[in-house]
Protein backbone atom coordinates (compact mmCIF):
# COMPACT_ATOMS: atom_id res chain seq x y z
CA UNK A 1 0.00 0.00 0.00
CA UNK A 2 1.09 3.60 -0.40
CA UNK A 3 2.64 5.57 2.47
CA UNK A 4 -0.16 8.08 2.84
CA UNK A 5 -2.81 5.53 3.75
CA UNK A 6 -0.54 3.80 6.31
CA UNK A 7 0.29 7.18 7.82
CA UNK A 8 -3.40 7.70 8.46
CA UNK A 9 -4.19 4.16 9.64
CA UNK A 10 -4.69 5.32 13.24
CA UNK A 11 -6.82 8.30 12.22
CA UNK A 12 -10.58 7.89 12.06
CA UNK A 13 -10.81 10.31 9.12
CA UNK A 14 -8.52 7.99 7.16
CA UNK A 15 -11.69 6.19 6.21
CA UNK A 16 -12.59 9.21 4.09
CA UNK A 17 -10.96 9.23 0.67
CA UNK A 18 -10.25 12.98 0.91
CA UNK A 19 -7.93 12.83 3.94
CA UNK A 20 -4.75 12.52 1.88
CA UNK A 21 -5.85 15.54 -0.13
CA UNK A 22 -6.69 17.50 3.04
CA UNK A 23 -3.31 16.69 4.53
CA UNK A 24 -1.61 17.85 1.35
CA UNK A 25 -3.74 21.00 1.26
CA UNK A 26 -2.87 21.99 4.85
CA UNK A 27 0.80 21.42 4.13
CA UNK A 28 0.60 23.49 0.94
CA UNK A 29 -1.20 26.64 2.23
CA UNK A 30 1.65 28.45 4.05
CA UNK A 31 4.38 27.43 1.56
CA UNK A 32 5.76 29.68 -1.22
CA UNK A 33 4.42 27.07 -3.64
CA UNK A 34 0.96 28.40 -2.82
CA UNK A 35 1.46 32.12 -1.99
CA UNK A 36 4.27 32.87 -4.43
CA UNK A 37 2.80 30.82 -7.30
CA UNK A 38 -0.71 32.21 -6.82
CA UNK A 39 0.65 35.80 -6.82
CA UNK A 40 2.64 35.37 -10.04
CA UNK A 41 -0.24 33.45 -11.68
CA UNK A 42 -2.77 36.12 -10.74
CA UNK A 43 -0.48 38.85 -12.12
CA UNK A 44 0.03 36.93 -15.38
CA UNK A 45 -3.76 36.48 -15.68
CA UNK A 46 -4.17 40.21 -14.96
CA UNK A 47 -1.79 41.00 -17.82
CA UNK A 48 -3.82 38.82 -20.20
CA UNK A 49 -7.07 40.53 -19.16
CA UNK A 50 -5.43 43.99 -19.49
CA UNK A 51 -4.33 43.07 -23.02
CA UNK A 52 -7.86 41.91 -23.89
CA UNK A 53 -9.23 45.24 -22.54
CA UNK A 54 -6.61 47.07 -24.62
CA UNK A 55 -4.95 48.72 -21.64
CA UNK A 56 -8.06 50.38 -20.18
CA UNK A 57 -6.85 52.16 -16.97
CA UNK A 58 -9.18 50.07 -14.77
CA UNK A 59 -7.82 46.80 -16.21
CA UNK A 60 -4.40 47.42 -14.58
CA UNK A 61 -2.86 44.04 -13.50
CA UNK A 62 -1.92 45.70 -10.19
CA UNK A 63 -5.63 46.24 -9.58
CA UNK A 64 -6.83 42.90 -10.98
CA UNK A 65 -4.31 40.52 -9.36
CA UNK A 66 -5.27 41.31 -5.73
CA UNK A 67 -8.95 40.84 -6.69
CA UNK A 68 -8.22 37.40 -8.22
CA UNK A 69 -6.11 36.34 -5.22
CA UNK A 70 -8.69 37.66 -2.75
CA UNK A 71 -11.40 35.66 -4.52
CA UNK A 72 -9.27 32.47 -4.38
CA UNK A 73 -8.46 32.97 -0.68
CA UNK A 74 -12.11 33.57 0.24
CA UNK A 75 -13.36 30.65 -1.87
CA UNK A 76 -10.70 28.24 -0.56
CA UNK A 77 -11.00 29.55 3.03
CA UNK A 78 -7.29 30.44 3.35
CA UNK A 79 -6.57 33.28 5.78
CA UNK A 80 -4.47 36.27 4.70
CA UNK A 81 -1.61 35.62 7.20
CA UNK A 82 -1.29 32.04 5.88
CA UNK A 83 -1.15 33.29 2.27
CA UNK A 84 1.37 35.99 3.27
CA UNK A 85 3.64 33.34 4.83
CA UNK A 86 4.31 32.06 1.31
CA UNK A 87 4.17 35.45 -0.48
CA UNK A 88 6.47 37.32 1.95
CA UNK A 89 9.52 36.70 -0.25
CA UNK A 90 8.00 38.95 -2.92
CA UNK A 91 7.08 41.52 -0.25
CA UNK A 92 10.67 41.53 1.01
CA UNK A 93 12.02 42.54 -2.41
CA UNK A 94 9.92 45.71 -2.15
CA UNK A 95 12.49 46.92 0.41
CA UNK A 96 15.34 46.21 -2.00
CA UNK A 97 13.43 48.08 -4.72
CA UNK A 98 13.08 51.06 -2.35
CA UNK A 99 16.87 51.19 -1.90
CA UNK A 100 17.29 50.97 -5.69
CA UNK A 101 15.05 54.06 -6.13
CA UNK A 102 18.19 56.06 -5.25
CA UNK A 103 19.49 55.31 -8.77
CA UNK A 104 16.81 57.30 -10.71
CA UNK A 105 16.90 59.90 -7.92
CA UNK A 106 20.65 60.42 -8.47
CA UNK A 107 20.08 60.52 -12.24
CA UNK A 108 17.59 63.41 -11.87
CA UNK A 109 19.58 65.37 -9.29
CA UNK A 110 21.38 67.58 -11.91
CA UNK A 111 17.99 68.78 -13.29
CA UNK A 112 16.95 69.69 -9.75
CA UNK A 113 20.15 71.69 -9.15
CA UNK A 114 19.51 73.79 -12.29
CA UNK A 115 16.22 75.28 -11.01
CA UNK A 116 16.36 74.37 -7.32
CA UNK A 117 14.14 77.08 -5.79
CA UNK A 118 11.23 76.83 -8.24
CA UNK A 119 11.19 73.02 -8.43
CA UNK A 120 11.84 72.63 -4.70
CA UNK A 121 9.02 75.04 -3.85
CA UNK A 122 6.61 73.34 -6.29
CA UNK A 123 7.34 69.89 -4.86
CA UNK A 124 7.20 71.07 -1.25
CA UNK A 125 3.90 72.96 -1.61
CA UNK A 126 2.34 70.19 -3.72
CA UNK A 127 3.18 67.38 -1.30
CA UNK A 128 2.25 69.45 1.76
CA UNK A 129 -1.15 70.42 0.34
CA UNK A 130 -2.06 66.89 -0.80
CA UNK A 131 -0.97 65.30 2.51
CA UNK A 132 -2.35 68.00 4.83
CA UNK A 133 -5.67 68.20 2.99
CA UNK A 134 -6.35 64.46 3.12
CA UNK A 135 -5.40 64.33 6.83
CA UNK A 136 -7.50 67.39 7.70
CA UNK A 137 -10.54 66.13 5.76
CA UNK A 138 -10.29 62.58 7.17
CA UNK A 139 -9.94 64.01 10.69
CA UNK A 140 -13.02 66.22 10.14
CA UNK A 141 -15.01 63.19 8.96
CA UNK A 142 -14.03 61.41 12.18
CA UNK A 143 -11.41 59.00 10.81
CA UNK A 144 -9.54 57.04 13.52
CA UNK A 145 -5.74 57.10 14.02
CA UNK A 146 -5.25 53.93 11.97
CA UNK A 147 -7.09 55.48 9.01
CA UNK A 148 -5.05 58.70 9.26
CA UNK A 149 -1.76 56.75 9.44
CA UNK A 150 -2.81 54.69 6.42
CA UNK A 151 -3.85 57.76 4.36
CA UNK A 152 -0.82 59.97 5.19
CA UNK A 153 1.62 58.44 2.64
CA UNK A 154 -0.94 58.69 -0.21
CA UNK A 155 1.27 60.72 -2.57
CA UNK A 156 4.37 58.61 -1.91
CA UNK A 157 5.52 55.96 -4.38
CA UNK A 158 4.11 52.56 -3.32
CA UNK A 159 7.24 50.82 -1.92
CA UNK A 160 8.05 53.78 0.35
CA UNK A 161 4.34 54.26 1.20
CA UNK A 162 4.10 50.64 2.44
CA UNK A 163 7.24 51.04 4.57
CA UNK A 164 5.88 54.32 5.98
CA UNK A 165 2.47 52.83 6.72
CA UNK A 166 4.08 49.92 8.61
CA UNK A 167 6.34 52.32 10.52
CA UNK A 168 3.53 54.77 11.42
CA UNK A 169 1.13 52.06 12.55
CA UNK A 170 -1.26 52.19 9.60
CA UNK A 171 -2.67 49.31 7.57
CA UNK A 172 -0.31 48.67 4.61
CA UNK A 173 -3.17 47.17 2.57
CA UNK A 174 -5.35 50.27 3.05
CA UNK A 175 -2.31 52.36 2.08
CA UNK A 176 -1.83 50.39 -1.15
CA UNK A 177 -5.48 51.02 -2.07
CA UNK A 178 -5.11 54.74 -1.17
CA UNK A 179 -1.93 55.11 -3.22
CA UNK A 180 -3.61 53.41 -6.20
CA UNK A 181 -6.63 55.75 -6.06
CA UNK A 182 -4.27 58.74 -5.73
CA UNK A 183 -2.28 57.68 -8.77
CA UNK A 184 -5.30 56.84 -10.92
CA UNK A 185 -7.19 60.06 -10.08
CA UNK A 186 -4.14 62.23 -10.76
CA UNK A 187 -3.42 60.44 -14.04
CA UNK A 188 -7.02 60.68 -15.28
CA UNK A 189 -8.06 64.14 -13.95
CA UNK A 190 -4.66 65.90 -13.63
CA UNK A 191 -4.08 66.86 -17.26
CA UNK A 192 -7.62 68.28 -17.80
CA UNK A 193 -7.26 70.25 -14.53
CA UNK A 194 -3.89 71.72 -15.58
CA UNK A 195 -5.30 72.58 -19.03
CA UNK A 196 -8.14 74.43 -17.32
CA UNK A 197 -5.54 76.33 -15.25
CA UNK A 198 -3.87 77.23 -18.61
CA UNK A 199 -0.60 75.56 -17.64
CA UNK A 200 1.31 74.15 -20.60
CA UNK A 201 4.95 74.30 -19.45
CA UNK A 202 5.98 70.60 -19.51
CA UNK A 203 8.23 71.14 -16.48
CA UNK A 204 5.26 72.34 -14.38
CA UNK A 205 2.95 69.61 -15.71
CA UNK A 206 5.59 67.00 -14.85
CA UNK A 207 6.37 68.23 -11.33
CA UNK A 208 2.65 68.59 -10.49
CA UNK A 209 1.74 65.08 -11.72
CA UNK A 210 4.80 63.34 -10.23
CA UNK A 211 4.52 65.09 -6.86
CA UNK A 212 0.80 64.46 -6.35
CA UNK A 213 0.40 61.06 -8.00
CA UNK A 214 3.82 59.33 -7.99
CA UNK A 215 4.52 56.56 -10.56
CA UNK A 216 1.09 56.45 -12.18
CA UNK A 217 1.15 60.24 -12.63
CA UNK A 218 4.68 59.93 -14.03
CA UNK A 219 3.49 57.39 -16.61
CA UNK A 220 0.75 59.87 -17.63
CA UNK A 221 3.28 62.75 -17.84
CA UNK A 222 5.46 60.61 -20.14
CA UNK A 223 2.50 60.51 -22.56
CA UNK A 224 2.49 64.35 -22.61
CA UNK A 225 6.18 64.40 -23.61
CA UNK A 226 9.60 63.17 -22.50
CA UNK A 227 10.48 66.41 -20.67
CA UNK A 228 7.28 66.30 -18.60
CA UNK A 229 8.05 62.64 -17.84
CA UNK A 230 11.56 63.39 -16.60
CA UNK A 231 10.33 66.20 -14.35
CA UNK A 232 7.51 63.96 -13.07
CA UNK A 233 10.09 61.30 -12.14
CA UNK A 234 12.02 64.00 -10.27
CA UNK A 235 8.84 65.14 -8.46
CA UNK A 236 7.96 61.56 -7.54
CA UNK A 237 11.46 60.73 -6.25
CA UNK A 238 11.80 63.93 -4.20
CA UNK A 239 8.30 63.60 -2.71
CA UNK A 240 9.06 60.01 -1.69
CA UNK A 241 12.42 60.89 -0.13
CA UNK A 242 11.19 64.04 1.64
CA UNK A 243 7.92 62.62 3.00
CA UNK A 244 9.68 59.42 4.11
CA UNK A 245 11.69 61.59 6.51
CA UNK A 246 9.15 64.36 7.29
CA UNK A 247 6.03 62.21 7.98
CA UNK A 248 7.55 59.99 10.70
CA UNK A 249 9.04 63.08 12.39
CA UNK A 250 5.66 64.89 12.29
CA UNK A 251 3.78 61.88 13.69
CA UNK A 252 6.51 61.45 16.32
CA UNK A 253 6.41 65.14 17.30
CA UNK A 254 2.62 65.62 17.27
CA UNK A 255 1.67 63.71 20.48
CA UNK A 256 4.69 65.22 22.28
CA UNK A 257 3.76 68.79 21.26
CA UNK A 258 0.08 68.15 22.03
CA UNK A 259 1.06 66.97 25.53
CA UNK A 260 2.75 70.32 26.20
CA UNK A 261 -0.46 72.32 25.85
CA UNK B 1 24.43 41.00 -11.43
CA UNK B 2 25.03 39.08 -8.19
CA UNK B 3 27.37 41.74 -6.82
CA UNK B 4 24.82 44.47 -7.67
CA UNK B 5 22.08 42.63 -5.76
CA UNK B 6 24.52 42.01 -2.90
CA UNK B 7 25.38 45.74 -2.86
CA UNK B 8 21.68 46.72 -2.70
CA UNK B 9 20.98 44.16 0.06
CA UNK B 10 24.02 45.42 1.99
CA UNK B 11 22.70 49.01 1.88
CA UNK B 12 19.23 47.74 2.88
CA UNK B 13 20.86 45.93 5.84
CA UNK B 14 22.85 49.05 6.74
CA UNK B 15 19.71 51.23 6.60
CA UNK B 16 17.68 48.80 8.76
CA UNK B 17 20.57 48.49 11.24
CA UNK B 18 20.90 52.29 11.55
CA UNK B 19 17.13 52.75 11.97
CA UNK B 20 17.06 50.14 14.74
CA UNK B 21 20.27 51.16 16.55
CA UNK B 22 19.37 54.86 16.58
CA UNK B 23 15.62 54.13 17.09
CA UNK B 24 14.80 56.47 14.16
CA UNK B 25 11.16 56.84 13.08
CA UNK B 26 12.20 56.74 9.37
CA UNK B 27 11.85 53.31 7.65
CA UNK B 28 15.19 51.50 7.36
CA UNK B 29 14.76 50.87 3.62
CA UNK B 30 14.38 54.64 3.07
CA UNK B 31 17.60 55.24 5.02
CA UNK B 32 19.22 52.68 2.73
CA UNK B 33 17.89 54.63 -0.27
CA UNK B 34 19.26 57.94 1.10
CA UNK B 35 22.66 56.31 1.81
CA UNK B 36 22.81 54.99 -1.75
CA UNK B 37 21.76 58.41 -3.08
CA UNK B 38 24.69 60.12 -1.26
CA UNK B 39 26.97 57.29 -2.39
CA UNK B 40 26.02 57.83 -6.04
CA UNK B 41 26.17 61.66 -5.90
CA UNK B 42 29.62 61.43 -4.28
CA UNK B 43 30.63 59.20 -7.25
CA UNK B 44 32.04 56.49 -5.00
CA UNK B 45 32.89 53.15 -6.70
CA UNK B 46 29.83 51.01 -7.47
CA UNK B 47 29.16 47.60 -9.05
CA UNK B 48 29.27 47.80 -12.85
CA UNK B 49 25.80 46.42 -13.50
CA UNK B 50 24.00 48.30 -10.73
CA UNK B 51 21.78 50.29 -13.12
CA UNK B 52 20.79 47.15 -15.06
CA UNK B 53 20.01 45.34 -11.79
CA UNK B 54 17.83 48.24 -10.62
CA UNK B 55 16.00 48.31 -13.96
CA UNK B 56 15.41 44.56 -13.63
CA UNK B 57 13.88 45.07 -10.18
CA UNK B 58 11.74 48.00 -11.38
CA UNK B 59 10.35 45.85 -14.22
CA UNK B 60 8.85 43.51 -11.60
CA UNK B 61 7.88 46.26 -9.12
CA UNK B 62 4.07 45.87 -9.53
CA UNK B 63 4.37 42.15 -8.60
CA UNK B 64 6.04 43.06 -5.29
CA UNK B 65 3.10 45.29 -4.28
CA UNK B 66 0.55 42.51 -4.58
CA UNK B 67 1.08 40.55 -1.31
CA UNK B 68 0.48 43.80 0.63
CA UNK B 69 -2.46 44.80 -1.57
CA UNK B 70 -4.23 41.46 -1.00
CA UNK B 71 -4.45 42.49 2.68
CA UNK B 72 -7.42 44.65 1.64
CA UNK B 73 -9.57 41.48 2.03
CA UNK B 74 -9.02 41.83 5.78
CA UNK B 75 -10.38 45.40 5.57
CA UNK B 76 -13.66 44.44 3.84
CA UNK B 77 -15.84 45.90 6.61
CA UNK B 78 -13.87 49.15 6.84
CA UNK B 79 -14.05 49.61 3.06
CA UNK B 80 -17.75 48.74 2.92
CA UNK B 81 -18.55 51.37 5.57
CA UNK B 82 -15.93 54.10 4.87
CA UNK B 83 -14.84 53.34 1.30
CA UNK B 84 -16.87 55.97 -0.53
CA UNK B 85 -15.96 59.00 1.53
CA UNK B 86 -12.33 57.89 1.74
CA UNK B 87 -12.31 57.58 -2.07
CA UNK B 88 -13.71 61.11 -2.42
CA UNK B 89 -11.19 62.62 0.05
CA UNK B 90 -8.28 60.94 -1.73
CA UNK B 91 -9.35 62.23 -5.16
CA UNK B 92 -9.98 65.78 -3.86
CA UNK B 93 -6.66 66.03 -2.00
CA UNK B 94 -4.80 64.71 -5.07
CA UNK B 95 -6.32 67.43 -7.27
CA UNK B 96 -5.53 70.04 -4.58
CA UNK B 97 -1.90 68.86 -4.58
CA UNK B 98 -1.61 69.08 -8.37
CA UNK B 99 -3.13 72.58 -8.43
CA UNK B 100 -0.94 73.77 -5.52
CA UNK B 101 2.31 72.52 -7.09
CA UNK B 102 1.42 74.02 -10.48
CA UNK B 103 0.36 77.40 -9.03
CA UNK B 104 3.52 77.69 -6.94
CA UNK B 105 5.79 77.04 -9.93
CA UNK B 106 3.80 79.33 -12.22
CA UNK B 107 3.85 82.16 -9.65
CA UNK B 108 7.60 81.84 -9.02
CA UNK B 109 8.20 81.66 -12.78
CA UNK B 110 6.21 84.85 -13.36
CA UNK B 111 8.26 86.63 -10.68
CA UNK B 112 11.48 85.42 -12.33
CA UNK B 113 10.27 86.61 -15.76
CA UNK B 114 9.40 90.05 -14.34
CA UNK B 115 12.82 90.27 -12.69
CA UNK B 116 14.69 89.43 -15.91
CA UNK B 117 12.43 91.86 -17.82
CA UNK B 118 13.18 94.62 -15.29
CA UNK B 119 16.85 93.71 -15.55
CA UNK B 120 16.94 94.13 -19.32
CA UNK B 121 15.00 97.42 -19.07
CA UNK B 122 17.39 98.94 -16.52
CA UNK B 123 20.29 97.77 -18.69
CA UNK B 124 18.99 99.98 -21.48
Amino acid sequence: MNELSTAFSGDFSAALPSSAWLNFWHWLQPTPLFGFTLTLGAFALGQVVARLCRGHPLSNPMLLAPVFIGAVLLAADVSYPVYFEGAKFLHFLLGTATVALAIPLARHTPALRKDLVRIGAGIFVGMTVSTASVLALAWLFGGDATTLHSLAPKSVTTPIAIALSERLGGLPSLTVATVMVTGMSGAILGVPLLRRMRIEDPRIVGIALGTASHGIGTARALQVNAEAGAYAALGMAMTGALLAVILPICFWLYPRLAALF
Amino acid sequence: MVESLFFLLLLQLLGETLARLLALPVPGTVLGMLLLWFWLIARLPRPKKLEAMAQGIFNYLPVFFIPAAVGVIEQRQRIASDGWWLFLLIVLSTLAGIAAAAWTMKWLGRKDARKTQAGTESAR
